[in-house]
């Protein structure tokens, strides 16, 4: 089990040894069935000064890294692969469509 | 007609709920010391809870969100624990002085000992607000503390300089730490945090909507500027008696005897009043304010609409702040040192809850169509500003000033 | 998978409030469990709620301290589990299809709890 408490916050690095900032959110892809699936993390190197951004993901300095890429889960430092391509964050500031009950 | 009835009856009793024991002290003295000097910075503080409540009542109203709720999911845990002991400490200091001061005004009235007068007091206000529903407790301390209007009276009727008053108005400086350490007061008394945690939640309680987003903004427009007005008025009455005399008005019933110099008996009897149900109302919110940050932190069931029994945990938290209020007052403290403690300190913490509710209210996810136009972002952004010069300065001046006693 | 809806989750559904099927507030989310690992994109299993959720949240070197303060996360008794399916909707809060004591959630806040019996009628 993986808790959200567990990856918010970590410092995130490639096995090459780059740093990529830390965990400031988690992405998640609603599909239509109700099930939520955790797909990236938010990742950025300003402090809580982005926070402070509006929406965490839109605004600058800020990528997300796929799970998929993620090859060591440690205490306060997630490892990620070094040919991880984080993807520009891209999602709209309006209100998600398809949320359950919306 | 009866739309204008209700905004008429909001704005009311938003003027009777502006002041409390803060600008009492800290408007009294301002005027005393520094005569019409300081006008410009209750203009300041004004105008700065005019856009924070309209801000947190729009929040409130289009996205049915209260200030701590915002602070909570914005700020994220940490921070909105951090703010949140803050917030209890500077509540209940702050209970503490309006319940003082409660019996302070008590004791000019009546003859009996200090120490029943506060029992008397607390047990008065814990009563109506268990009893008493939402609408009626706003009123009740609304419209009675509007006694207070005989201050802007008595403003007119001592003929002040006019010409001095308008130059007051208009921002200056004295290199002075005692200055500046009133500036921050004033701008201070003006900026509670408390009354914007009540208002956002009382908004909630009323159940607002878009469609009262034109209350909203009477309320905070109207009825913060008209209480604005009271506020300056408070200054000039003391102006005019104690500033001659050199009297330093650091006790509350100096201040209402500016009404008396005005209009004899009347004048002093309506000072008192108005005080006493302006300070008592100001208690009210304060341990409200309290209950309101402490449950909606914790995600608890909250709301006098719910009944005490429908929320137990609410209930016993402003209960349980009026205990510790009356414990801490019945302890002997001056209730004006522990409002100046409070005014300076609520100024420190402002930021914490001020800018969540900016972020919100300029985040489209949240607010749609009725999120912050650019004015409302420029003039949101200028007193956050604002807000953390003065929080910044707040504790070095108190520190340099040694409490504004020079 | 682009053109289903992401969401930030911290942003969006942390620290929410949560209000269940009778309108009644019930807790917040104070954290989300995952059911996965590394690999597969993991599935949002359950929201975490209650006070015994709030050390893990805290800054690393205050979790152990903040344990003993808000309770250590034992399940049911400082913390409920609440299903990610019982979620009904997502909008100024989060909003449940149970009620808040068949969830384990508000205990505190209930009518016949010993902090309600002790409250005289208004």
């Amino acid at each position: 089990m993986i808790r959200a408490s567990d990856l918010v916050g970590c410092k995130v690095r490639t096995t090459g040894g780059e740093k990529l900032g830390r965990v400031h959110d988690l992405r998640a892809v609603a599909a239509p069935d109700g099930n939520w699936r955790l797909t990236g993390l938010v990742v950025g190197k300003l402090g809580l000064l982005s926070r402070l951004a509006g929406d965490a993901s839109t605004s600058h300095g800020r990528s997300v890294v796929p799970w998929q890429d993620i090859v060591e889960l440690g205490d306060g430092q997630i490892v990620v692969r070094r040919d991880s391509e984080p993807v520009a964050p891209a999602i709209s500031a309006t209100k998600p469509e398809g949320l359950p009950g919306r | 007609m009866k739309k204008v009835f209700q905004l008429a009856l909001g704005i009311i009793a938003a003027i009777g709920g502006f002041v409390d024991i803060g600008e009492l002290v800290f408007n009294a003295q301002a005027g005393a010391l520094y005569r019409f000097r300081l006008l410009w910075a209750v203009v300041v503080g004004v105008i700065g809870i005019i856009v924070y409540a309209e801000m947190t009542g729009r929040v409130a109203a289009v996205s049915g969100r209260p200030v701590f709720d915002t602070v909570r999911m914005r700020m994220g845990l940490n921070v909105a624990l951090v703010t949140l002991v803050a917030s209890m400490l500077i509540n209940l200091i702050t209970l503490a002085a309006e319940v003082g001061g409660v019996a302070l005004i008590l004791d000019l009235l009546f003859d009996v000992n200090i120490s029943t007068l506060i029992l008397l007091g607390v047990m008065g206000l814990v009563l109506i607000v268990y009893f008493v529903p939402f609408d009626g407790i706003e009123r009740i301390f609304g419209y009675l503390g509007c006694a207070l209007l005989v201050f802007v009276a008595a403003a007119v009727h001592l003929k002040p300089n006019w010409h001095h008053v308008a130059q007051g108005l208009v921002p200056s400086w004295h290199p002075s730490a005692l200055y500046a350490y009133f500036v921050v007061g004033v701008i201070g008394a003006a900026l509670v945090p408390y009354e914007v945690y009540f208002y956002s939640s009382g908004a909630i309680e009323d159940r607002w909507g878009v469609k009262d987003l034109n209350l909203n903004r009477a309320n905070a427009f109207l009825g913060f500027g008209l209480g604005g007005v009271l506020s300056i008025a408070l200054i000039i009455v003391s102006a005019q008696v104690f500033a001659g005399p050199q009297i330093q008005p650091g006790y509350l019933g100096t201040t209402a005897l500016g009404a008396e110099r005005a209009f004899g008996e009347t004048g002093l009897l309506l000072a008192l009043l108005g005080m006493l149900f302006a300070v008592g109302g100001a208690a009210v919110e304060c341990a409200f304010s309290g209950a309101y940050t402490l449950a909606q932190f914790a995600g608890w069931e909250w709301g006098k609409y719910r009944g005490p029994r429908e929320a137990p945990r609410f209930t016993w938290a402003w209960l349980v702040f009026f205990a510790l209020a009356f414990v801490v007052v019945e302890t002997g403290v001056d209730p004006v040192l522990l409002t100046e403690y409070a005014v300076i300190f609520s100024v420190v913490a402002l930021p914490l809850t001020y800018l969540p509710v900016l972020l919100i209210a300029r985040d489209r996810t949240f607010m749609g169509d009725h999120a912050n136009g650019w004015l409302a972002d420029l003039v949101g952004w200028s007193y956050f500003a604002i807000i953390l010069v003065v929080a910044g300065a707040a504790i070095p001046l108190m520190l340099i000033t040694n409490g504004g006693s020079g | 998978m682009t053109d289903q809806p992401e969401v930030n989750l911290v942003y969006r559904i942390l620290d929410d409030q949560l209000v269940d099927v009778d309108g009644r507030r019930c807790g917040r989310v104070d954290d989300l469990a995952f059911d996965g690992d590394l690999g597969e994109p993991p599935r949002l299993w359950t929201i975490l709620s209650g006070s015994g959720a709030w050390h893990r949240r805290l800054p690393r070197p205050l979790r152990t301290l903040g344990a003993r303060v808000f309770g250590s996360g034992t399940l049911g008794l400082d913390i409920a589990q609440i299903p990610w399916s019982q979620v009904e909707g997502i909008d100024a809060v989060i909003t449940l299809r149970s009620k808040a004591r068949e969830l384990g959630l508000g205990r505190g806040d209930e009518p016949r709890s010993t902090a309600a019996e002790n409250l005289p009628r208004s």
